[in-house]
């Protein structure tokens, strides 16, 4: 008895070993970005460290990896956020959106916020600096609406 | 001139093929607005057709889905700021990009309401000029 369960852990750790070694590869970092919103628009401090803190991480070529995109199989889930995050909306390309986009995606992130879908749970639980106070969240919906309203002008 | 004013609807005509089967005190308020209208979205009558025939059953106010109802709702979007429509006629760009609309399971349950490539470029084509107009 004793020894099947010891085959039994044995097989999991040899399992949870090959994993490290197979999967899907971490999305690039990229920290040179000229056509990022930052660097596009000037964008008040406290709404751009909130972006930063809440958002870059999946939404801009800038994501800071934490410890456990080390590890397998969780960073699979991880990787596909951060892909499927930069393909909804990445701030990091934000130049390269025509006017029409940049106003839809605007318009998204004010509804995403208010509705409160967005930073994801998943990831708020592992970053709780994401976490949105109310206040926080007024001032991101706010800001997205009249950075909208501003692209309208433009 | 004469043509082009025929030709262009206002969304709460929308109603109009839709509620065939409805009785008359049912019927939501229809209005036929012309180009000259204030409102920023108008349908020319092949558009008008394929959107009353595909969409607006589910994306109407006597729809009985409340998603659909709460996605999209046709009839509001003459009223909408230019901004609010120019994000939505963006997203219904995106969906029949994609194939989204109308919905596989309906596709399976009614195939005739699946839009054909010719209806979906239609479509598109109004929405990129919409979009066009909107953001000029």
């Amino acid at each position: 008895m004793k020894k099947v369960v010891l085959y039994v852990l044995l097989s999991l750790v040899v399992v949870f070993v090959i994993l490290q070694f197979v999967g899907p590869t971490r999305p690039e970092v990229r920290t040179d970005n000229p056509k990022d919103l930052m660097a596009m628009a000037s964008i008040d401090s406290k709404v751009a460290d909130l972006l930063k803190s809440a958002c870059y991480d999946c939404h801009s070529m800038e994501t800071n990896y934490p410890w456990y995109a080390n590890v397998a199989p969780v960073s699979w889930r991880l990787f596909d956020h951060i892909e499927e995050g930069r393909e909804e909306l990445n701030f990091s390309e934000w130049g390269t959106l025509g006017k029409v986009k940049k106003i839809r995606k605007l318009k998204d992130v004010a509804e995403e916020v208010e509705e409160g879908k967005m930073p994801l749970d998943d990831y708020v639980t592992w970053h709780p600096e994401a976490k949105l106070s109310e206040d926080q969240k007024n001032m991101l919906v706010e800001w997205a609406n009249s950075f909208a309203r501003e692209v309208m002008k433009q | 001139m004469k043509n082009k004013l025929t030709a262009l609807l206002c969304a709460a005509g929308l109603g109009l093929a839709s509620t065939g089967s409805l009785k008359a005190q049912e019927k939501p308020q229809l209005k036929v607005v012309f180009a000259e209208s204030e409102s920023q979205i108008s349908y020319p009558l092949d558009v008008f057709n394929i959107i009353d025939s595909k969409c607006y059953g589910c994306h109407s106010p006597q729809s009985r889905n409340e998603d659909s109802k709460e996605a999209l709702q046709w009839i509001d979007l003459q009223d909408m700021e230019a901004i609010e429509l120019l994000a939505i006629m963006d997203e219904i760009e995106e969906v029949l990009e994609e194939g989204k609309m109308p919905p596989e399971k309906i596709v399976e349950k009614y195939p005739h309401m699946k839009l054909t490539e010719e209806e979906t470029a239609r479509l598109k084509t109004w929405a990129e000029a919409t979009m066009n107009g909107l953001a000029e």
